[in-house]
């Protein structure tokens, strides 16, 4: 243990200083009489007077123990002195003395438990009942919202029925109640409670059962401490709401019962609902349901509208593709047509023709002719011109061959000399002495021999 | 069946209903079948709500009913 006096700082983040011992005695001091005046059964033990006058004991029930102490003071009051062994019940307020390190109760009234004790015979019952789980939060039905019938039992004469319906008739006047007259005290009472509860809860329109009267004394209030009767509430089918008027000691009924009321008053209120304010809440959500609806459909409305918009845009622009493309196919149909292709081989045809008839001989006959024409000339002209100049080169060559013309020569006094067989001889080499040759004259011919070759 | 629902139950469907519906985001279909939902469940309500008689009857010890006048037996 840290002794620093500062001492431990936990994981909160905050300083944690410890207390001393005088300051926790006093926290469990204060904490133990704030609990109030209890009162407590059991078994007296381990009694003893002290010196002072003051009367210590302990009180057991078998499992478990308390101290107690009686001041001097007190003892007169108590309606009896303890002794080991006395089953008691007291009443006093708890403490914690923190020189003794002591709890113990402080007991300022004393009575014996027996058989004809009743709160003790209470407490038992209710410790008993208690421990049977009968008080279970678990068994506790919830109320209806809206119960469909509410069955009652109590004295048609208590002021407690009245209240009730008074109460019930400023929330909800219309919903129908069922009322079971049953004796709220005496000895009778337990019998009639029972039954009266038993034949509202087997009606099936019963959705809750009240059990209301009035304040009382707690001798009054017995009944509703009965075990039957206890257990007859716990049996219900139905809710059962307990309104018996308030009572520091609680008759065991309102342990079991499903909800508890203060009074018949609030037992009232809290079966029966405002019947105006459900009928303003319904008719709230029922607006609300109508706006949510007409906000829907609007924003429908809206969405629809847009997607109209689009749809027919949408529309718009295939439209104008598709008539696009009728209109290419309309054209390339009409193109393809037979008419069509007729009229354009026409005009291919046309135009072939007159390319054709463009190169019609006769637009170049008569240039041809003329270029003919023109050849010719030329040519003629050329021949002629050829002719004139060979004509001249013959006249010229006839002049040179004449006057070559060996007769020519002849002409100028020359001879030809010849051999016998005709055949020219150009030179002496030629000729052998008395060799035979012929003599070509311009005019006519000759035989000679040779006398004599002389060299030059 | 609604019948058997507790006016409570009943008020809570339609609570759920409405709130769905206020939430928005639904389809047309579903926010009409929605809507049409709590129409029913609101006319069943309502009904629950108007259909109390406000009868003050007495149980009888033979089990009989008859109706009860509070002031006469005080």
């Amino acid at each position: 243990m840290d002794h620093h006096p500062l001492g431990n700082r936990r994981g909160t983040g905050r300083e944690e200083r410890p207390l001393t011992v005088s300051q926790v005695a006093a926290d469990w001091d204060r904490s133990l009489r704030s609990m109030g005046s209890v009162q407590v059964v059991g078994e007296v033990l381990g009694l003893s007077l002290a010196a002072s006058g003051h009367l210590y004991f302990d009180l057991t029930d078998g499992k478990s123990r308390i101290h107690c102490k009686a001041w001097s003071s007190a003892l007169p009051g108590l309606e009896h002195i303890p002794k080991d062994g006395d089953e008691v019940v007291v009443r006093g307020i708890a403490d914690f003395y923190g020189p003794f390190a002591k709890t113990s109760l402080t007991v300022r009234s004393c009575q014996r438990a027996g058989e004809g004790d009743l709160a003790a015979l209470l407490a038992r019952l209710e410790a008993k009942l208690r421990a049977e789980g009968l008080f279970d939060a678990e068994h506790k039905k919830s109320l209806p919202l809206l119960p469909k019938k509410v069955g009652v039992v109590s004295s048609l004469k208590a002021d407690g029925l009245r209240d009730f319906l008074q109460s019930k008739h400023l929330r909800a006047p219309q919903i129908p109640v069922l009322v079971a007259h049953a004796s709220v005290q005496g000895k009778q009472a337990e019998a009639e409670l029972i039954k009266a509860l038993e034949a509202l809860d087997a009606r099936s329109d019963c959705s809750v059962i009240a059990i209301v009267r009035g304040g009382g004394a707690a001798e009054d209030l017995l009944p509703f401490s009965s075990e039957a009767v206890v257990r007859a509430i716990a049996a219900c089918r139905c809710p059962v709401v307990v309104g018996v008027g308030h009572q520091p000691d609680h008759p065991i009924a309102e342990y079991v019962a499903d909800q508890v009321a203060h009074t018949p008053t609030h037992a009232a209120e809290l079966i029966f609902p405002v019947m105006a304010e459900l009928d303003e809440s319904l008719r709230h959500l029922q607006t609300r349901l109508q706006r949510s609806m007409q906000s829907t459909v609007q924003g429908q409305r809206h969405e629809l509208d847009l997607a109209d918009h689009r749809l027919r845009a949408a529309v718009h622009m295939v439209q104008m593709e598709a008539s696009a493309r009728l209109q290419g196919l309309d054209r390339r149909l009409r193109e393809a047509h037979p008419l069509a292709r007729l009229r354009q081989d026409r005009l291919a045809l046309t135009r072939l023709n007159d390319r054709l008839n463009a190169q019609h001989p006769r637009f170049g006959l008569a240039e041809a002719r003329h270029r003919w024409e023109e050849q010719r000339r030329r040519l003629v002209e050329a021949s002629r011109l050829r002719l004139a100049r060979s004509g001249e080169r013959l006249a010229l060559l006839a002049q040179r061959l004449d006057s070559a013309s060996p007769l020519k020569v002849l002409a100028r006094g020359y001879a030809l000399v010849e051999h016998e067989d005709g055949r020219a001889i150009g030179s002496t080499e030629q000729l052998t002495v008395d060799q035979e040759v012929g003599l070509r004259f311009a005019k006519g011919r000759a035989k000679a021999q040779i006398k004599e070759v002389l060299d030059d | 069946m609604t019948e058997q629902q507790s006016y409570e139950a009943l008020m809570t469907q339609l609570q759920t209903t409405v709130e769905r519906l206020e939430a928005g985001s639904l389809g047309v279909e579903e926010a009409l079948s929605l809507f049409e939902k709590g129409v029913a469940l609101s006319k069943n309500a309502r009904q629950r709500l108007e259909g109390l008689e406000g009868r003050l009857e007495r149980l009888l010890a033979d089990g009989q009913v008859e109706a009860l006048n509070v002031e006469d037996e005080q």
